[in-house]
């Protein structure tokens, strides 16, 4: 899922998961979320699929997936997460982006620690 | 897939490893995977399950990467089988690095055959939600494909579980990896740290272990203050495997465990064949190979028992000294003092060691013992006899095995020595301490006196004010000996045995002996002197007596010529004497005869011219 890409974007992140099973559907669709949150709403998003190239996730050192690379401007890896980044929340706060934001209506919550996203107005 | 020969060089320069299960009882239907462990091999009857999950646990550094990576790294070596190793705990680096001292050589062998996965995650690393590792394992499956690997491991897997939130998930994910080890035919190994002593305790390894077909517990224990180490098998599906804890210790060439079975098998595994060319070697003191029938049996073991000060070091210099005489190569092992104070002592009873030992002949090796437990003291003293090709072997004392670790453990390791020197054709001497006189004691002290082929006690006997050494043989098997106590000499001519000197029953030494001797000696003359008396005394009275037999003789003689003559006139008196009353008869005119009718005398003149013939004139 490409997100347009804006002349100066704030946030890119490459998510690599495994094919289509349970936890890399979760985090996608909480990575979605979490770019909802975005000020400016856009980010450079690339998912890879370890299934289809695994030599590509030796390379870069990936073991487990889902597995969240968020990467400066420029291309350098600033940091990892791990998980279905379930609790978005955390997430967001350890990324840097605002506990909660206008997220995208009817997103799949799931995950032990998954909390819906409140809508902006209530914050 | 069945055996796997390689002509690998061995390891620790033990010579050709064959790195092939069917030798060692397996039971047959299934199909194992050697470690080339010595001694785990035999412990497991053949190795690890081929295409299966086996699970290493234990405490920290008790040695499950070592084990894990030597595994690999001997089936990559030896048995033409390329492995993975994951590692989720240290990094690849670090863990390479950390058996660089072993000798695998691995950067050679990662060129085609071992591949590192650095599966550490960095500390920074956040941890946002539930994850899986079906990554890991994709990416591996291109690699196992593309090295054609046959065993992976995936070592320290604890770490990486324990980032995941709940057991449900843990399982899983174990699950996931014994899936696809099975998948990929591959012989896997995973390790993980537990702290408990029994995993069955800990809710979470329950599943692994319950899930593992093969799982293997180390333990690193300190007893004394002396490290001890000893791995189990907790469980072998479909296999028989040996029950019992089984001690093992990390050495120069990586894991070696000590398992030895009841018929005998070694544990210790050696590679040269026993050689006997002469049945019977020197002792190197000429009178107690007499004693001994010829001298020790080649590969017997002999236990050099006494007090301090008995002689027994000067004895088991002899024995190193005749082996080099012979040209054959020897060690001497000591804890009681350097090589330089050994030769020193010996060179003052005529025991010449020094060239030897320059030789290269010889090697005096000194061991501290203070802090080693015996396992590792018995791995060096092996290692060392192999590398100096040594047939004559002297571990002087070997009580100094038992100094660190508890009787039980020193004698079980003994008597693997014993066992293994034997096999290697290696005649090996002991020396014991005694804390009493009694050699009885030391049979229930270590106990090795009855693993011992021969066994010579030396002491002190006390008498008339001197101290004496006595040697005897308290038994030797499968030789006469002699059963005499013999005092044993040391003098700067070299050792030797006196003669047996029995007097009263007992046997005399030192100057008791010398004064018995002397003591004996004029007894003797005094019994020769007074028998030559007694003989010449003897000789005069039977002159004495002979001389008045002739004596008697003679008057004999004439006595019987008296006789003689008084018989002849004794007769001619009683012929007279009848003549004489016949003329008397006649002059009287009687008849001779009965008178008949009465004749009258008066007739007498009237026949007087008769008559007068007879009155004669």
């Amino acid at each position: 899922m490409k997100s347009p890409v804006s002349a100066s974007p704030r946030y890119a992140f490459r998510l690599y998961v495994a094919g289509e099973s349970p936890h890399s559907l979760r985090a996608i669709a909480n990575l979605r979320a979490l770019c909802g949150r975005i000020p400016g709403g856009v980010a450079d998003v690339e998912i890879v699929d370890v299934l289809r190239d695994p030599p590509r996730a030796l390379k870069a050192g990936i073991l487990v997936t889902p597995t969240l690379v968020r990467l400066s401007p420029g291309g350098g890896e600033v940091q990892r997460l791990i998980g279905d980044l379930g609790d978005l929340s955390a997430v967001a706060a350890s990324i840097g982006l605002p506990e909660s934001g206008p997220g995208l209506p009817t997103e799949l919550r799931s995950g032990p620690r998954g909390k819906p996203a409140k809508p902006m107005d209530t914050e | 897939m069945g055996s796997v020969r390689s002509t690998g060089k061995g390891l620790g320069g033990r010579g050709q490893w064959e790195f092939s299960a069917p030798n060692l009882a397996n039971s047959g239907e299934m199909d194992k995977a050697p470690t080339g462990i010595a001694g785990l091999d035999e412990a497991t009857r053949g190795g690890l399950p081929r295409g299966r999950t086996t699970l290493v646990f234990g405490g920290p550094g008790a040695g499950k990467t070592i084990l894990a990576l030597q595994t690999l790294v001997n089936a990559a070596r030896f048995g033409d089988e390329p492995g993975i190793f994951v590692t989720f705990e240290e990094q690849s680096r670090q863990v390479v690095a950390n058996a660089s001292s072993f000798g695998w050589n691995i950067p050679e062998l990662e060129k085609r055959r071992l591949f590192f996965l650095d599966a550490s995650l960095d500390p920074g690393v956040v941890r946002a939600g539930q994850f899986d590792l079906q990554g890991v394992l994709a990416a591996l499956s291109a690699k196992v494909k593309e090295m054609k690997a046959r065993r992976v491991v995936f070592d320290g897997l604890d770490v990486l579980l324990t980032l995941l939130s709940d057991p449900h998930a843990e399982r899983t994910e174990l699950y996931r990896i014994h899936e696809w080890i099975a998948r990929s035919h591959l012989t896997g190994i995973v390790t993980a740290k537990m702290v408990s002593s029994d995993p069955f305790a800990q809710a979470h390894y329950e599943f692994a272990a319950y899930m593992a077909d093969c799982a293997l517990r180390l333990v690193r224990s300190h007893k004394d203050g002396v490290s001890e180490r000893d791995v189990s098998i907790l469980k072998y599906r479909g296999s028989s495997f040996s029950e019992n804890k089984v001690p093992f210790v990390i050495g120069p060439a990586g894991l070696e465990v000590a398992y030895q079975q009841l018929s005998g098998e070694l544990g210790l595994r050696p590679s040269r064949p026993t050689r006997s060319p002469n049945r019977r070697i020197s002792t190197g003191v000429e009178r107690l190979d007499t004693m001994l029938n010829g001298g020790y049996f080649r590969a017997a073991s002999v236990l050099l028992t006494g007090l301090p000060g008995t002689a027994k070091s000067s004895l088991s210099g002899a024995f190193v000294k005749a082996a080099c005489r012979r040209g054959e190569r020897a060690l001497y092992v000591t804890f009681d003092g350097t090589g330089d104070e050994i030769v020193r002592n010996l060179t003052s009873i005529k025991i010449m060691l020094r060239s030897s030992v320059e030789s290269g002949q010889l090697r005096i090796l000194s061991g501290t013992s203070l802090s080693d437990s015996a396992e590792v003291q018995l791995m060096r003293i092996t290692s060392a006899i192999l590398k100096q090709r040594a047939t004559c072997v002297v571990i002087d004392p070997i009580s100094a095995l038992a100094r660190a670790s508890d009787p039980s453990t020193a004698l079980g390791v003994v008597s693997r020595f014993i066992h293994w020197s034997k096999a290697n054709g290696v005649t090996l001497l002991c020396t014991s301490l005694l804390t009493s006189t009694d050699p009885h004691a030391e049979a229930s002290g270590l106990g090795i006196s009855t693993l011992c082929d021969t066994w010579i006690h030396l002491a002190y006997v006390q008498k008339g004010g001197e101290r004496n050494r006595s040697l005897s043989i308290v038994k030797s098997r499968g030789t006469g000996h002699s059963n005499q106590v013999r005092e044993l000499m040391l003098s700067n001519e070299g050792i030797t045995l006196a003669d047996v000197y029995k007097a009263d029953g007992e046997v005399l030494m030192g100057t008791m002996r010398w004064e018995h001797e002397i003591g004996q000696k004029e007894d003797a003359q005094r019994r020769v002197s007074e028998a030559r008396i007694r003989r010449i005394e003897i000789e005069r009275e039977y002159e004495q007596i002979r001389a008045r037999a002739a004596l008697l003789h003679s008057e004999l003689g004439l006595k019987s010529v008296e006789l003689g003559a008084a018989k002849e006139a004794e007769q001619s008196r009683v012929t007279s004497e009848k003549s004489r009353e016949a003329e008397r008869r006649q002059r009287r005119f009687a008849d001779f005869g009965e008178p008949r009718g009465g004749r009258p005398p008066t007739a007498a003149i009237a026949r007087p011219k008769r008559r007068g013939r007879e009155l004669g004139t």
